[in-house]
């Protein structure tokens, strides 16, 4: 082995880590988040196996509430790969955003990382990119340690108790929201940064209330991302 | 149901795949790069504050909300200490307070 190759294993493993350890308090949300999730999915008449296979193969936390709210109100299947469909588009602006980062992937390598991208990993992935570049290893253990969270969490709550209760009352869901912030203040550094975050929060407030599911955060960021670089322009 | 969640199972893979994957070799414009730079945050910034704000379906700006307060906290402590962990635990904290005083 070269040492070039040493040291580029050395690497990788360390981005593995570190992927792994800045997943972690995600993992932890996410797990409390799913807890919720399994529950629902019994109540809805799942069994114990198309709860788990629902939460492993999809992996999308906010279309599997979706359906399973929709298949207790006994909407068509259509309907509800549609909404799936729709509630995810925003994977594809996520998408597009890591790829130039992953040039170096092989194709078959990125098949796999691709089933790891969520809102979650996406926001630690992109970030880590942006300050030290692109790393596979890095991406795929950020996609792990949140598909361990919530794949965990409905082998426990589909089992059909609800061990926690409400997961607010403990404030464990507020952690999706600390690590964002944590993630996205650092970001802000000149006007068109500051401006795209402004506009992106007050946009998604707005229409949040009147935009059906969450394709209110595809609008609002893309319009964010116009606002920033019209401020950019003007400079 | 199999079917169902096979059927939701695909398009889901899709919409992760088809840009990551299409987006590597195209040569983007410059003005498409630096959208780029900017979309994480539009993307991140609406995701959080829906969240903080809207409670039940309404705008709810008040000392009362306790996860508008908390994000608060994160923000400054972020803005201070430029630490994910920091900004997450002094959130999880004022929750854990907050839930106990109201």
């Amino acid at each position: 082995m070269s040492i070039a190759t040493a040291t580029q294993t050395h690497s990788r493993k360390a981005d593995f880590v570190s992927g792994l350890r800045e997943g972690f308090p995600l993992a932890v949300s996410i797990f409390a988040y799913g807890l919720v999730f399994g529950f629902l999915a019994r109540q809805a008449g799942l069994t114990y196996f198309d709860a788990l296979l629902m939460s492993g193969v999809v992996f999308a936390g906010s279309s599997q509430f979706a359906a399973v709210a929709m298949i207790s109100a006994d909407v068509g299947v259509g309907q509800i790969i549609t909404a799936t469909l729709l509630l995810n588009l925003r994977h594809l602006l996520m998408g597009a955003s890591l790829a130039p980062y992953l040039q170096k992937t092989k194709p078959w390598k990125l098949a796999l990382l691709a089933h790891g991208l969520n809102d979650e990993s996406y926001a630690l992935t992109i970030s880590r990119f942006q300050r030290h570049g692109g790393s596979a290893a890095y991406f795929l253990a950020v996609g792990i340690a949140t598909f361990i969270g919530w794949f965990g969490s409905t082998v426990v709550s589909a089992a059909g108790v609800n061990f926690l209760g409400d997961p607010k009352r403990l404030g464990l869901d507020y952690a999706f929201y600390g690590v964002f912030i944590g993630l996205l203040v650092p970001q802000l550094k000149d006007r068109p940064t500051v401006a795209a975050a402004a506009t992106g929060a007050v946009t998604a407030v707005l229409a949040a209330r009147f935009i059906p599911g969450n394709l209110y955060i595809i609008i609002a960021a893309l319009i964010a991302v116009i606002v920033g670089m019209v401020t950019e322009g003007a400079r | 149901m199999v079917l169902m969640i096979t059927g939701m199972a695909v398009v889901t893979y899709l919409t992760r795949f088809s840009f990551l994957y299409l987006f590597r070799s195209i040569a983007l414009p410059d003005a498409v790069l630096r959208g780029f730079r900017l979309l994480p945050i539009g993307i991140s910034a609406a995701m959080i504050t829906p969240g903080l704000i809207i409670a039940d379906g309404q705008i709810f700006i008040h000392w009362q909300n306790v996860y508008l307060i908390a994000g608060i906290v994160s923000v400054m402590v972020a803005l201070r200490w430029k630490s994910m962990f920091a900004s997450l635990g002094a959130g999880l904290v004022v929750i854990l307070i907050l839930n106990v005083v109201l």
